[in-house]
């Protein structure tokens, strides 16, 4: 599949990022709705659709720098840039943590 | 894309004296209790309403002020219209605070001075307030309550000060109507709607809560603001059952409040019994314990129930929700002035890591047993169990001040 191997390497670093108070990186708290990729010159243009658990969460630029950042941390993708397009619709819910997650939460 | 200024945020400087002076005031009024006499305990009794502005002022406003500092832009979603004016309310709350606590203890002619110094104190946050929300375009029912309750803090301090120069016998007024109208609109008009209002926005945000309606909010804000307006009306008309009607309603107020509280609990996904999450539920519960006494007061006219009913109300609702919130505010603001900026450059602690665990749990475990054993003794007049909670509480608080001066020192 086309991009298939940036997509992945921008999940796991996805999986490094944490809102500080809460002890499940963005991944797997199910905080992100997508990853388009698409080629331009240059390099790889890749657009993270994403939501926050709040709309008033107080650390969401901090959140949102991390993930503009990850192109700088994937070393082996010269030319990638990351942009993050934050949305609040559909919701966030609970469902969309993973089960590791939840068991980590105290869920299951 | 949905946007989000992030340029809200006052400087932790800014801030954390609130919270020290506040955890400070804390340990104060655990201290004072100590010179309580159960046996002859009456609210008109200088050293319970001394004790009541220590705690209230002292602790309960100094600590809501700071957080409101933080908090407004957070629920707002504008910046303020002036943040340096908190600069200048810390010092003037602070002196207001101790004036009037000596007024009430020693000497009556400080209670003017007192009272005109946090009335300044307020007004310039009730003032930066309301120019804050004139930013606000449309306002959704959490910025309704910033609204609502600071109108009423407003009239609250006004006839707080007119009740201080009565009493000081500067002015010749009723006490006993100013009184009721002073205590109605700063307690029930000001802490309770603040809480209610920003409780239904950082329980669920540190829970993650979702999907519940907000409408018990609407509820039961509304009906606290009308059982303010009933007994303010009927402390000056006299008219038993207008008042009567204001104490059931704000009673009522308070329970469907409390089921709001158990929705967003129930649906949580976050099920960690943290000190956040156990200061909480013994918070609510003594809302409940509270309300409770209440209600056997108004059945039986017996003054401790009154008085065990305000304890619990006092020391174990707005205390352990203060404090609870206390372990999740300061984490935050400390990591967002020490550690946000090395974000992706090195590892950074979680809020979590910040917070003194075993300290932490002694302030909660001390302080709740302080507060139950002193229950008990007002409601027995039992002297020696006053002093046996005190000990408790004591301990508690300075387990809860080294906490506070931990997570504000954390590097």
């Amino acid at each position: 599949m086309k991009f298939a191997a940036v997509k992945e390497k921008i999940k796991e670093k996805l999986r490094d990022i944490y809102d500080p108070e809460i002890p499940v990186n963005l991944y797997d708290l199910g905080l992100i709705y997508g990853i388009d990729c698409a080629k331009e010159s240059g390099g790889t243009r890749c657009v993270v659709t994403m939501t926050l658990t709040s709309a008033t969460c107080p650390v969401s630029e901090s959140i949102l720098e991390q993930v503009r950042n990850i192109s700088s941390l994937i070393e082996d993708e010269p030319g990638l840039t990351i942009s993050a397009n934050l949305v609040f619709e559909p919701p966030w819910s609970k469902e969309n943590i993973t089960d590791e997650a939840k068991l980590h939460l105290g869920m299951l | 894309m949905f946007s989000i200024s992030q340029d809200f945020a006052p400087p932790f400087k800014l801030i954390s004296p609130f919270f020290i002076l506040g955890s400070l005031f804390y340990l104060f009024s655990s201290f004072y209790i100590f010179f309580f006499s159960a046996a002859d305990m009456s609210f008109l009794d200088t050293k319970v309403i001394g004790f009541v502005h220590l705690f209230l002022l002292g602790f309960v406003m100094m600590t809501i002020f700071g957080a409101m500092a933080q908090l407004v832009p957070v629920v707002l979603e504008v910046g303020h219209f002036g943040v340096e004016l908190f600069y200048a309310i810390w010092p003037l709350l602070l002196i207001g605070t101790l004036l009037m606590v000596f007024g009430f203890l020693e000497s009556p002619a400080l209670l003017p001075y007192g009272g005109t110094v946090v009335l300044i104190a307020m007004m310039v946050f009730v003032m930066e307030i309301f120019l804050t929300m004139f930013k606000v375009k449309k306002l959704n029912i959490v910025m309704s309550s910033v609204l609502i309750s600071n109108t009423f803090l407003f009239f609250g301090i006004i006839f707080g000060l007119v009740m201080a120069l009565a009493y000081a016998g500067t002015i010749d007024a009723d006490i006993g109507s100013l009184l009721k109208a002073h205590v109605y609109l700063v307690v029930g008009g000001y802490i309770s709607v603040t809480i209610m209002g920003l409780s239904v926005v950082l329980i669920p945000m540190f829970g993650l809560s979702h999907g519940f309606s907000m409408k018990p909010l609407e509820i039961s804000m509304g009906m606290m603001s009308l059982a303010v307006v009933l007994v303010v009306l009927s402390a000056f008309i006299k008219f038993d059952i207008i008042e009567n009607f204001g104490y059931a309603l704000a009673i009522i107020s308070q329970l469907v409040y409390f089921y709001h509280i158990y929705i967003i609990y129930k649906t949580r996904a976050r099920k960690e019994r943290d000190i956040y999450a156990i200061s909480l539920i013994f918070s609510y519960l003594s809302l409940v314990v509270s309300l409770l006494l209440g209600i056997a007061y108004f059945i039986s006219s017996h003054e401790p129930l009154l008085l065990a009913a305000a304890w619990q109300m006092f020391f174990g609702f707005f205390g352990f929700l203060i404090t609870g919130h206390i372990y999740k505010i300061i984490p935050f603001l400390v990591w967002f002035e020490r550690f946000s900026p090395l974000v992706g450059k090195q590892k950074v602690p979680m809020l979590s890591d910040m917070v003194p665990k075993k300290s932490s749990s002694a302030q909660f475990f001390f302080s709740a047993i302080g507060v139950s054993i002193i229950l008990v003794a007002i409601l027995l007049q039992s002297d020696v169990l006053m002093k046996a909670g005190a000990s408790f509480l004591v301990v508690g608080a300075l387990a809860f001040v080294r906490s506070v001066f931990y997570m504000i020192n954390f590097k």
